[in-house]
């Protein structure tokens, strides 16, 4: 661990930690007397996003945890920023676990005893795929959470050949602007996002008639995993805030399982899970606006939840996981 | 940003003060217009420029245009007149990144080739797009820059600049380190068959 650095009232240190085959890059932020039990983990969006995240928006969250006396983590993802490793590509369904579990070890080893998770689309879905391996866990803010496998870049077409027929999609296809991107296109981009928009769409309808009905969850638009991490949370009656801009098609999507399929789970009696809409789109933190929102409910939310009363967590023997920055 | 030294050498005529006698400076956009002003990069030594900024009005206008088509694109109604919010808030919202005030009235008026004027640092640009065609304010630079017996070299890679948009896997991220590296090595080889 490399000499903490004092900022504005909070301590931050960089530290390098293992995850699986790989060493990670984070920065701890604690308060300045070294914080109080509760540890939060800062889970990016895939799409090589790096720890600050965009405008710095888990750097401000960081500090502000802190001068609550949160200790808080943030790091790259393998592959990302400063870790080691590559990647290929982000799949829902094939969520950075070990990097998360990685993370979480960091806090334990520096005293934490209640553990917070926050993550974004990606991060979302690798806390709760991780979460069974967080016995200390003591809440998780999923924001903007797809409930859909698909891969990074997939969204659309995922969703367009899921849910439309194929006269459907012709019918979306010879819309005039399209083949204005196709054919006259505004900029480089515009062409380009058209092309893989038909193209992958193309693609995944093709696969989804030459497969035939299924009946898993990726066919009914539920992801297994993502369904099996809310069992495992539900069982537990762990907290959970689910924040989602009103404008996105994830927040349809989910709204569809909360009143169907998982409806069970998200709108049990005990009131663990709490669901929270802001204006827009919060996917991607893509407006200063939206970015204060998502600070000010997590904000709220982590401090109500870390002054609530203290769960009992098993302890585990600290030991050192940092390895110092050389 | 600047990056380690690729390697120490001591130049035998005295013409570096100290020991590290090769520093390339490298950075990108808006990197050579704010740094170059505030601190002279000791004569002759290397400039790595990504897809620069050669005027910074340009360039602004750009980020302020990449708002409004934003905002058009996701049918919203446009926000306040940008100058309006900055001088309100102290920056503006640019796709979720705050442009602040002070970057903005100090990056007036700069141009990276009146900056480059009258310098000997081996200058590299590597310019992001498809082609290997100069863009024609990377070719006026070039040009101005052999006229007063500098010199710049303008490399290619096909691929957008991934800074701008955050979740953009470059492609081409092993030819730009590579055509980076290669330089600099060739640079600092030169620097020392002169010493």
């Amino acid at each position: 661990m490399a000499d903490p650095l004092s900022i504005r009232g909070v301590v931050e240190r960089p530290v390098h930690f293992r995850a699986g085959p790989h060493t990670l890059f984070g920065v701890l932020t604690e308060p300045p007397n070294g914080g109080g039990d509760v540890g939060v983990v800062l889970a990016m969006g895939g799409a090589y996003v790096a720890a600050p995240n965009r405008n710095r928006l888990s750097v401000r969250m960081a500090r502000a945890l802190a001068a609550w006396g949160c200790r808080t983590i943030r790091f790259d993802y393998h592959g990302v920023g400063e870790s080691t490793g590559t990647i290929d590509g982000y799949w829902l369904d094939r969520p950075f676990v070990e990097d998360l579990v990685g993370a979480v070890d960091v806090l334990r080893s520096a005293g934490v005893r209640r553990i917070i998770l926050i993550g974004s689309c990606f991060g979302a879905r690798t806390i709760l795929a991780a979460a069974d391996r967080v016995p200390e866990l003591a809440g998780a803010m999923l924001i903007s959470t797809p409930v859909r496998d698909f891969q990074m870049g997939d969204n659309v077409p995922d969703q367009y050949a899921r849910d439309l027929s194929v006269p459907q999609l012709l019918g979306k296809a010879l819309r005039s602007h399209v083949w204005r991107n196709l054919f006259a296109p505004g900029t480089p981009q515009a062409f380009l996002r058209s092309r893989r928009l038909i193209t992958r769409t193309a693609v995944l309808k093709l696969a989804r008639l030459l497969r035939g009905p299924r009946g898993d969850g990726r066919a009914r638009g539920v992801s297994d995993r993502f369904r099996a991490g809310l069992v495992h949370l539900h069982a537990r009656r762990t907290p959970l805030l689910f924040l989602y801009g009103q404008e996105e098609n994830f927040y349809e999507e989910f709204e569809r399982a909360r009143r169907g399929e998982l409806r069970d789970l998200l709108t049990g009696p005990e009131g663990t899970v709490t669901v929270e809409i802001v204006e827009g789109v919060v996917h991607g933190f893509t407006t200063l606006a939206v970015q204060e929102q998502v600070m000010a409910r997590g904000l709220s939310w982590v401090q109500t939840l870390a002054l609530s009363t203290a769960q009992t967590a098993p302890t585990r023997p600290q030991k050192s996981l940092l390895t110092p920055l050389s | 940003m600047v990056l380690p030294a690729v390697t120490r050498r001591t130049d035998a005529r005295g013409r570096f003060r100290e020991e590290a006698a090769f520093l390339p400076f490298r950075g990108s956009e808006m990197f050579a217009v704010t740094y170059l002003p505030v601190a002279t990069p000791r004569v002759g030594h290397p400039l790595l420029l990504w897809e620069p900024v050669v005027r910074t009005e340009r360039y602004f206008q750009e980020l302020l245009r990449s708002r409004r088509v934003r905002e058009l694109r996701d049918g919203r109604v446009p926000a306040n007149d940008w100058r309006e919010e900055m001088a309100g808030h102290g920056h503006v919202d640019i796709l979720g990144h705050a442009f602040h005030r002070g970057l903005y009235e100090t990056g007036q008026s700069r141009r990276l080739d009146a900056l480059l004027a009258g310098t000997t640092h081996p200058t590299m640009i590597v310019q992001f797009r498809r082609g290997r065609i100069p863009r024609p304010e990377y070719q006026r630079l070039q040009e101005a820059m052999a006229r007063e017996g500098g010199y710049l070299e303008i490399g290619f890679v096909h691929d957008e600049p991934a800074w701008f948009f955050p979740g953009h896997q470059m492609k081409v991220l092993a030819r730009l380190l590579s055509l980076s590296a290669d330089w600099l090595c060739r640079v600092a080889e030169g620097m020392g068959s002169r010493g």
